[in-house]
């Protein structure tokens, strides 16, 4: 479904992205870890469109989205979720949902994903009103989930959804995003905890340093020592 | 024997009428600034450039048509203008490191440009246009324009339009989604490229209209954007930047504010107040009344 | 490119360069004493590229975007012409004193703006200017002219001999002997200290800042220093002219100052001198057009701020540092294959 071949990216002189190759084949859920500040979001936001990278290619359903935009990209089914969120501060959760059924193939079924998201999220049905500034970090993050699913999402890609959320949130995030999974979509995932995302995920990643340094299941991380002590650490 | 109290209620709708009009410039400022980010130094060549159109349709068809067929027609075009001003002035500019400038600097030479050419095709004359509306109306002592009432009411037609637009359509929203967070209005596949040229288009088209209700009464001339261009400048920062009621408010506190200036001390004075007006402002508040953002 | 030492001085090629232009001009009039013609060009130039460079000086270096420089020259100008002939003040005193009158105000109006960010200075000097005109045409009482002028300002005289008014040499001299004063006041703010904490401040901003570099004291400073230059060669321009009206206000002076100092080079030194000469060259050899030569100017800014940001001498400094002689032709011409494939 997504295949990214040695990626490179820069800000000026400084690398951030060397060599980045990996995939993810349909409905899997890939998952990438590391430390923070080594090139994770980075990654999610040139594979979506955010920024272009310096060389590499990137193939989404066979298509090379290298040189498209975001605003493109969206409309072909990949809906990137931001760890900074970037929701319209001063329209309401309702508003900022039916934005999020802007694009050309989720408009059609917006009435029908509106229902979806205040299914997966009781709450935001209930501050549906509410204007997006006023909503708690929890909250907020809910909200720019459900509003990635107002795109009509076929693949996700997730930046860092479990920051600065509590435990229990956490877990019914994940199970939200399983949910999802169950309905056909491919979840690529960034974070920097591997607590509760590697119990979810088909392959994980690890990343250091803008590359890529594993690529398997959770299993085989545990089994090879060094990765495993990185893996435990993160 | 006081006629000054009697002078209060004409000033109320001298100050209405002209503050509504400049409510309309001021909107439009204020929905690029919101948009784009970026000031457009150009703003008074659409007012100016709306009224010459208005003036020149007769001429150049030889014949006078009804007024609301010659909005039908400069509307358009004055949108269309502001729309191809964004993608040749404004766009070419975004890259740029320090765009903010760089816009500042080309909207003010693509000001320069519109306003010689007006030089150079009308000529330095002032030129006027029939009033949209005639007749007056009587009560008791005062008499009232119906002109003016018709300036207002078109004005008000014009905002409300506007705040159907933002508020109701989908595009609108889309373009304050743009305002709000880009990033974010790009995430959810909105062609930001498209809403910042349709900005300058209804910028455009909200500059002209209030040209043309101006026009009847203080004609049209090739400077002649300036002096409002810088006073929708001073309203916009005293509503807020960002702030659209704030912005309709402000424009109709300082129309009555110079209608009383006007009316009890001299025209002279009127720059002089907006000036010190500006520099309270910013020296008491610069957030402005309903400022979102500084 | 090389530099010479003589003891401890060093001499670069700018140097010596400026050094060189600086006898030409000094011997100009002696080699064509009768082209008054060509010496007026020169004092125009004299002046405007103080102005330039002052307002380089501000926006490029001190990054205040400001639009008071030709209020600030109009200041200059009627100040003296009313001290002048009011007061009948002798014109050099009076220049002086102009230029610390508008270093006054300079200081007034920066006192609250310059704590602000970044636009609200521009707007303030933008008010300031268009409020100066209808100021300047009420200004009866204190002895403005209806219509907003001033005539017959006094001329010039040094040393008991009165400037003649049709012979031009003296004025170049005169012209010239600011031109070098005033350029050398800024270059010597350039390499000062404070000129070189508003370079970090342009390159580093917000880690400058945290070490300390008050930059509010310094942006003040600045500006009430190139209002003083400002207001001293308005005063000169005054005495030139001899007469000066509120058209100084116009649209078509303030463009093409800031045409001379975005052509030059924002942030570049000479910068100003070098937009000055060719805008005021261009604008002579287009005389034919008329009004047609704003549009040309207005035409030149854009296409300057879009295809040449750092404008004649940055580009140059950055073709002689890099030695890219051929890339600008290149980038030029693949920039060209870019339109062609986009139309």
């Amino acid at each position: 479904m997504l295949r990214v071949e040695k990626l490179n990216f820069s800000y000026g002189e400084i690398q951030v992205l060397t060599d980045v190759s990996f995939q993810v084949n349909e409905k899997e859920f890939v998952a990438i870890f590391g430390p923070n500040g080594h090139g994770k979001s980075t990654l999610l936001k040139t594979i979506c469109g955010l920024q272009s990278p310096i060389s590499g290619s990137i193939e989404y359903g066979g298509k090379k989205i290298n040189t498209l935009p975001v605003q493109e990209i969206v409309e072909m089914g990949l809906v990137y979720i931001a760890e900074d969120r970037h929701l319209f501060p001063d329209m309401s959760v309702s508003d900022n949902l039916r934005m999020g059924a802007y694009n050309r193939n989720a408009r059609a079924k917006e009435s029908e994903n509106l229902d979806y998201v205040f299914q997966l999220f009781p709450k935001l049905k209930l501050l549906r009103k509410q204007v997006a500034s006023s909503l708690s970090g929890g909250e907020a993050r809910m909200l720019a989930i459900g509003r990635g699913l107002m795109s009509n999402p076929k693949f996700l890609a997730i930046d860092e959804p479990s920051f600065g959320l509590a435990p229990n949130l956490c877990l019914e995030v994940f199970r939200n995003i399983e949910e999802i999974r169950k309905r056909g979509a491919s979840v690529l995932l960034v974070e920097q905890s591997t607590t509760l995302a590697s119990d979810y995920a088909d392959r994980i990643c690890i990343m250091e340093d803008g590359k890529i340094v594993f690529s398997g299941t959770k299993e085989e991380a545990l089994g090879k020592k060094e990765i495993r002590e990185v893996f435990l650490g993160i | 024997m006081d006629t000054w109290v009697y002078k209060i209620p004409s000033a109320l709708i001298d100050g209405v009428t002209i503050g509504s009009v400049y409510a309309l410039m001021a909107l439009g400022l204020s929905l690029v600034f919101g948009v784009t980010r970026t000031y457009n130094f150009a703003h008074g060549s659409f007012y100016t450039w709306g009224a010459y159109l208005m003036w020149y349709l007769p001429v150049l068809l030889k014949r006078n048509l009804p007024y609301p067929v010659k909005f039908a027609i400069v509307v358009p075009i004055m949108f269309l203008f502001g729309w191809i001003f964004e993608k040749i002035v404004v766009r070419p500019n975004r890259k740029s490191p320090n765009w903010i400038i760089t816009v500042l600097i080309c909207t003010l030479a693509a000001a320069l440009i519109f306003d010689t050419t007006a030089l150079v095709v009308f000529g330095p004359l002032s030129k006027a246009i029939p009033p949209l509306f005639e007749g007056k109306i009587r009560l008791g002592n005062f008499v009232v324009y119906v002109n003016d009432l018709g300036v207002f009411a078109i004005a008000m037609l014009a905002i409300s339009a506007l705040t159907l637009f933002l508020n109701k359509t989908r595009q609108g929203t889309a373009m304050r989604a743009v305002a709000q967070d880009l990033t974010g209005a790009k995430i959810v596949g909105v062609r930001a490229d498209k809403i910042f040229g349709y900005s300058l288009g209804i910028s455009a088209v909200l500059a002209a209209i209030a040209g043309i209700l101006a026009a009847p009464k203080y004609f049209i001339s090739p400077m002649g954007g300036w002096v409002p261009y810088i006073k929708s400048f001073v309203i916009v920062f005293l509503g807020g930047l960002g702030s659209f009621k704030g912005t309709v408010c402000a424009a109709f506190i300082l129309g009555i504010v110079e209608a009383m200036v006007v009316i009890y001390l001299m025209k002279a004075w009127v720059m002089p107040v907006w000036f010190v007006v500006l520099i309270g402002i910013l020296i008491l508040r610069p957030k402005g009344l309903f400022g979102i953002w500084e | 490119m090389g530099m010479i030492k003589i003891g401890r001085i060093r001499i670069g090629w700018g140097h010596a360069m400026a050094m060189l232009a600086l006898v030409l001009l000094l011997l100009l009039p002696v080699l064509m004493p009768k082209n008054n013609y060509l010496m007026h060009f020169f004092v125009l130039f004299f002046i405007w590229a103080v102005v330039a460079e002052a307002w380089n000086l501000i926006m490029g270096y001190a990054g205040i975007f400001t639009f008071g420089t030709i209020a600030f020259f109009t200041i200059g100008a009627f100040a003296t012409g009313l001290l002048s002939q009011q007061l009948g003040m002798s014109p050099w005193p009076s220049i002086l004193l102009s230029g610390i009158l508008t270093a006054l105000v300079g200081f007034l109006i920066g006192l609250p703006s310059l704590r602000l960010k970044g636009a609200y200075i521009a707007l303030i000097t933008y008010a300031l200017h268009m409020l100066l005109a209808p100021l300047i045409r009420r200004g009866k009482p204190i002895g403005i002219e209806t219509g907003g002028f001033i005539w017959n300002i006094a001329s010039l005289n040094f040393l008991g001999y009165v400037f003649p008014r049709n012979v031009i040499a003296p004025w170049y001299y005169a012209g010239l002997t600011l031109f070098v004063v005033l350029l050398l006041l800024i270059y010597w703010v350039i390499r000062s200290p404070i000129g070189r904490a508003f370079v970090a401040l342009r390159d580093a901003g917000p880690l400058a800042q945290s070490l300390g570099v008050n930059e509010y004291k310094y942006k003040l400073i600045v500006f009430g220093l190139s209002a003083f230059i400002l207001g001293v060669i308005g005063a000169f321009y005054a005495h030139y002219v001899a007469t000066i009206s509120d058209r100084m206000l116009g649209l078509d002076y303030f463009v093409k100052t800031l045409i001379m100092v975005i052509l030059g080079g924002l942030g570049t030194f000479p910068g100003g001198v070098v937009g000055a000469f060719v805008v005021i060259f261009l604008y002579e050899f287009m005389r034919p057009l008329m009004s047609y030569r704003l549009i040309v100017l207005g035409a030149i800014v854009i296409l300057t701020v879009v295809y040449m940001p750092n404008g004649l001498t940055g580009t140059a400094e950055y073709i002689i540092r890099t030695k890219k002689w051929k890339l600008v032709g290149d980038g030029f011409l693949r920039r060209l294959a870019k339109m062609k494939k986009k139309i």
